[in-house]
């Protein structure tokens, strides 16, 4: 981590590998919904030198979607990526923090769906353990 | 060739018929032994079964071993009975002889097997 | 004076819940072949347990962060996804076993043969996963499974030999009935026993479930570092129950009923009673554990919400994992297989997967961004390096000599 590249705009200096990817994610209330599987990125274009004054940017984070393309390659099609935009990170620490409840995002619809489905119709699935 | 494993559970239905007399274990736990005793036998007599033996000397020494097996496996099946103790059952003292003979027995061919060192 | 209460309960649950099936077979087979002589290897696996537990319940106490997230983060897709598969099959094979010493303790108590119990035993352990609070099913198992100690009690009112107990742990008398391959085998078993990985999942996951910080530090290391080698010596005690009674009777354990005769010879039927209750709390609370162990590493691992401090419905995808392994379990079981060899083959594999857990966690407590100044120090590095090697090498050997043993027969 030592040589990290200077940077000159202030803030945080993130490596995207080490501090982005396969980390948790967590909504507003804390609530784990999902991991960095990959992020998109915009800004670079094949066979074109990068411009160092428009640097590639970061537009996106893949939750939950995107393993299976980044271990075997390949592109799934957008509407099987659950992608929550950039914009809705608050915080990155030892977890991605999102300023927004879970269900605002379609990454969660599995979860809710076994809720309704499965686990909130057997007895007590809606209560504190005691 | 399942000598090892029928000592074993001779041994295992000998002590649990032993403490269930001396009144330390509870009729469930002796049971439970000598059954699992009873399973093991089958299992070592299948072992030696399926030995096939290639020249006269080990198939001599097979059929011994096979005899003694076949003793064990009566010998613990009756501490079987003489545990439950319904009627016409043998009683606990000779299904212990028994066991005890049973296990001098496969000691011995144990020991004769044993390749000398 | 309630803090004290705190770190007393902790101790004693952790010593009642350090044994498992995975213990209580293995020390009893191993007293019951080679006497005392691989007490050294029970030594060195409550030691190593010590490491593992301690700098993964500091990294979760801090950080916040339970051992599958980690996981994930470290090594990256494919090698979180070849440990998460392994760890996953080693955890529900160990909750096979689990649930099946559970049955197989109640079959000992009521002679209902052990099929029956089952289904019975994984729905108990469902419900108590379900319904129960974290901290009082923790601690009424771990305090239940205490009563394991009169395993000790038997030993002595047994009087065994105490110098030949000694000389077999410490002189390496020879075993003219095995071979050094079965000795090495079983070292690894012992080692694989006191080690398991799901110990690792369900004690980090644990911190967060009761919400460790910083200040919780010293309580977790003191039920680790007290509580562990006390169970550690409950299963040396197993080992010399065994050694006493059926080593020169030329008796293998290869099921449950020996392991705890011995008490039955020593303590009398009081004792059996006692021993029977212990070996229900110690393997039922294994099974919780184990059970929630796999939820929580595949939740953790695709950072689904999981944890009992939430109502089911709100870590919907952990709890239904969980059901399907207990069904898993039962289905495997219901097969008739021995539940004693499943539990022979799950500390054997547990010892093949133990580097995928190790080496993240030891990274990771080393890492500022995760643990702030509570990173390893230098002493408790040297002694982490030097397990890893032992870790390593016990993972590489145990399976070449599970098959030239042909597991240990």
């Amino acid at each position: 981590m030592a040589d990290l590249p200077k940077h000159d705009s202030p803030g945080q200096v993130l490596d995207l590998n080490l501090h982005i990817l396969d980390r948790q994610v967590l909504d507003n209330h804390d609530v784990p919904i999902g991991h960095v599987d990959n992020v998109e990125v915009d800004g670079i274009e094949p066979g074109r030198e990068l411009d160092p004054d428009a640097p590639p940017v970061v537009t996106s984070l893949v939750l939950n979607s995107g393993l299976w393309p980044r271990m075997f390659g390949g592109r799934p099609p957008r509407s099987r990526m659950h992608l929550v935009p950039w914009s809705a990170v608050s915080a990155i620490g030892t977890a991605i923090e999102l300023g927004q409840p879970g269900s605002a995002f379609d990454v969660t619809w599995s979860e809710h769906w076994i809720r309704d489905q499965v686990i909130a119709r057997i007895p007590g699935g809606r209560h504190v353990p005691e | 060739m399942g000598l090892r494993e029928a000592q074993s559970a001779v041994g295992s239905a000998t002590l649990a018929l032993t403490t269930s007399q001396d009144g330390d274990t509870t009729a469930s736990v002796a049971e439970t032994m000598v059954d699992e005793a009873g399973t093991r036998m089958t299992a070592a007599s299948k072992q030696a079964t399926a030995f096939k033996p290639t020249d006269q000397r080990t198939a001599a020494q097979m059929e011994a071993v096979t005899q003694a097996l076949g003793d064990a496996d009566t010998a613990v099946r009756h501490a079987g009975e003489a545990l439950s103790g319904y009627p016409g059952a043998p009683s606990v003292r000779s299904a212990l002889d028994e066991l005890k003979q049973s296990s001098s027995d496969l000691e011995r061919l144990a020991k004769k097997l044993e390749p000398p060192r | 004076m309630k803090r004290y209460f705190a770190v007393a309960l902790g101790i004693l649950t952790a010593i009642g819940g350090f044994v498992d099936i995975g213990d209580l077979v293995t020390n009893a087979v191993v007293g019951s072949r080679f006497g005392m002589s691989l007490a050294w290897a029970v030594v060195v696996g409550v030691v190593g347990i010590c490491l593992f537990a301690q700098m993964s319940g500091r990294v979760a106490a801090i950080s916040g962060r339970a051992t599958f997230e980690i996981i994930r983060e470290r090594l990256g897709p494919r090698a979180g996804t070849a440990n998460l598969v392994a760890s996953l099959l080693i955890t529900i094979m160990t909750l096979t076993a689990e649930v099946g010493g559970v049955a197989l303790a109640l079959q000992l108590a009521s002679g209902v043969q052990p099929l029956l119990w089952i289904p019975v035993a994984a729905f108990a352990v469902w419900l108590v996963i379900w319904r129960v609070k974290f901290s009082i099913m923790e601690n009424v198992a771990g305090v239940l499974g205490l009563s394991l100690v009169v395993f000790g009690v038997a030993l002595f009112l047994l009087g065994p030999d105490w110098g030949e107990l000694k000389d077999q742990a410490l002189q390496q008398t020879s075993h003219p009935r095995e071979t050094p391959l079965t000795y090495w085998y079983y070292a690894i078993a012992l080692f694989g026993a006191a080690m398991t990985p799901y110990e690792v999942f369900f004690f980090s996951s644990g911190g967060v479930e009761e919400r460790w910080t910083e200040k919780d530090l010293v309580t977790s290391r003191a039920n680790v570092l007290v509580g562990f080698p006390l169970g550690g010596l409950l299963s040396l005690a197993i080992a010399g129950c065994a050694a006493t009674v059926l080593l020169p009777r030329g008796i293998d354990v290869d099921a449950l009923s020996q392991t705890v005769l011995p008490v039955a010879m020593g303590a009398g039927q009081l004792g059996l009673a006692i021993v029977i209750l212990g070996v229900v709390a110690a393997t039922f609370g294994a099974a919780l554990e184990t059970g929630l162990s796999a939820g929580y590493a595949l939740a953790q691992f695709n950072g689904w919400s999981w944890g009992k401090f939430r109502r089911p419905a709100q870590a919907a995808r952990f709890h239904l994992t969980i059901i399907i392994c207990l069904v898993v379990a039962v289905l495997v079981l219901l097969t008739g297989i021995d539940p004693i060899l499943v539990t022979e083959y799950s500390v054997v594999f547990s010892a093949v997967a133990l580097p995928l857990t190790y080496l993240p966690i030891l990274v990771v407590a080393n890492d500022p961004q995760y643990v702030g100044e509570h990173v390893n120090g230098r002493l408790l590095n040297a002694v982490s390096s030097v397990y890893l090697v032992v870790i390593l090498v016990a993972a590489v050997a145990a399976i070449p000599l599970m098959i030239l043993t042909k597991a240990g027969a």
